[in-house]
């Protein structure tokens, strides 16, 4: 059944018995996790009316049962915090999109996602809408450079967190958030407003920062943190040599990555 | 086969193009600065004549030559993590319109069967990293090209080979100059992905 379900050019009949038990089965499961995570939202909501999942076909499915109004969903509603509303309608719509997505979805990509993790099942998902849909173009761009960047920083060893910093350093978190403000250290504020930090600044052989990159850091001040890691992390002359300017630091050739940054973006020959 | 310049290379032997007053070329320039036009001596470039001078304005026959020789260098040679820019330096970014106000002579290296003069595309791909500049052929020809006052050298992008790019030296010619938007434009986003399947963050 779910083999069948999988494909995306053979739709469902939801009429088939067989398929409505399974249907019925998968989405008292993703209310279970809704209720798991937000108990107050999916009340105060009334699930039964609220949450809408489409079949491949367009039509709306509910869940069959509607959820009566219980004692802390009338306690939440007597908060009025749109907050709070906004986030259960936000998970609702999600679910919604995401079931649509996983509709179309053909069996590999099924698979693929299913061993992928969280971060990229949902850019997974993404990217299939943004396939199917017209989009608009900076959505379209801004997710596919997010995925690159996410990959070219992994490959480098990806991004630690301001308590890793720390003891590394041997200095408090507070003195490695005011390192990152003054721009002495590379970092990123990620949506939940933590800083996170490229693996590869560190000299890890020898407890500190690598030798020469605090040179660099003065001179492109004015760069924004994905620029700079970009600049340290591509390829400058690909054609002859697979150097980026992060290796020939590593060298010891600092003069020449500052070289590279005085043009890095300048239209030259 | 890329070569030096030799004394037999003279303008009526090698391939000398007038490029036509009012024509329009693009330039790609950090919007901090008064003006694009901006002659660079810097070894790091390809066309600076052997001692620095004169510096050389690098401009490109369209928008997407000009994106093709500054934000989306070497693309043909990028792994796909690598193709992207943060959308707040584009925003920091101009494409200028620079109009050369008078006709310009220049040694053309786009025309056809280079090989007649004994020169060849190689030359766009002189690079030697070990070597300071990194440049064997290329300064040589730029100060070969002074010599013969000829205003500069016209090329093709090694970035997108069917792109022009013209190096023009600082030797007085009057430009106009004008600013096209910043390369968060949609025009230039268009561009970026479309012809360089580029992506922002």
């Amino acid at each position: 059944m779910i083999e069948e379900m999988n494909q995306p050019d053979k739709r469902v009949d939801q009429r088939d018995p067989e398929f409505q038990e399974d249907f019925d089965r998968a989405l008292k499961q993703v209310e279970a996790v809704l209720r798991l995570y937000y108990p107050e939202e999916v009340d105060a909501l009334k699930v039964g009316e609220t949450l809408k999942v489409r079949n491949p076909d367009g039509k709306i499915l509910t869940t069959g049962e509607e959820v009566r109004r219980g004692a802390k969903a009338k306690r939440a509603r007597a908060k009025g915090v749109k907050a709070f509303r906004a986030r259960a309608e936000l998970v609702l719509r999600g679910v919604e999109a995401i079931s649509r997505e996983v509709g179309h979805l053909p069996p590999d990509s099924v698979d693929r996602l299913l061993r992928s993790s969280d971060p990229r099942l949902l850019v997974g998902l993404a990217r299939a809408s943004l396939e199917d849909t017209p989009i608009d173009r900076m959505e379209r761009m801004t997710l596919r450079g997010a995925e690159r960047f996410q990959k070219l920083i992994e490959n480098a060893g990806g991004l630690v967190s301001s308590r890793w910093v720390s003891e590394f350093l041997g200095v408090s978190e507070e003195a490695v958030r005011k390192r990152a403000q003054r721009g002495s250290l590379i970092a990123r504020r990620t949506a939940s407003g933590d800083l996170s930090f490229p693996r590869f600044q560190f000299d890890e052989g020898n407890a500190r920062l690598l030798p020469g990159l605090s040179k660099l850091l003065t001179e492109t001040e004015s760069w924004e943190p994905e620029e700079l890691t970009r600049f340290l992390l591509v390829r400058h002359e690909p054609a002859s040599s697979d150097d980026t300017p992060l290796t020939l630091i590593q060298r010891g050739e600092v003069d020449r990555v500052l070289e590279l940054a005085q043009v890095y973006m300048q239209q030259r020959a | 086969m890329a070569r030096f310049p030799e004394d037999t290379d003279t303008l009526e032997s090698l391939p000398v193009t007038t490029i036509e007053s009012n024509t329009c070329f693009y330039r790609v320039n950090g919007m901090q600065y008064n003006s694009a036009i901006y002659f660079s001596a810097s070894p790091q470039n390809r066309w600076t004549p052997l001692g620095g001078s004169p510096g050389v304005c690098y401009m490109a026959g369209s928008p997407v030559g000009a994106l093709a020789e500054s934000v989306c260098r070497n693309v043909a040679r990028l792994d796909e993590s690598e193709m992207f820019s943060s959308l707040a330096e584009l925003k920091k970014l101009g494409m200028f319109e620079l109009v050369l106000r008078n006709p310009v002579t220049v040694l053309d290296l786009t025309v056809a069967h280079l090989g007649r003069y004994r020169l060849d595309a190689t030359i766009l791909g002189d690079y030697d990293e070990s070597l300071s500049p990194p440049y064997k052929f290329s300064p040589a020809w730029a100060s070969h090209a002074v010599d013969l006052k000829l205003a500069g050298i016209l090329y093709r992008s090694r970035h997108k080979i069917d792109e022009t790019c013209l190096g023009l030296f600082d030797v007085g010619t009057d430009i106009f100059e004008g600013v096209h938007g910043t390369l968060d434009d949609d025009q230039y986003l268009e561009i970026l992905e479309d012809e360089f399947m580029w992506g922002v963050i």
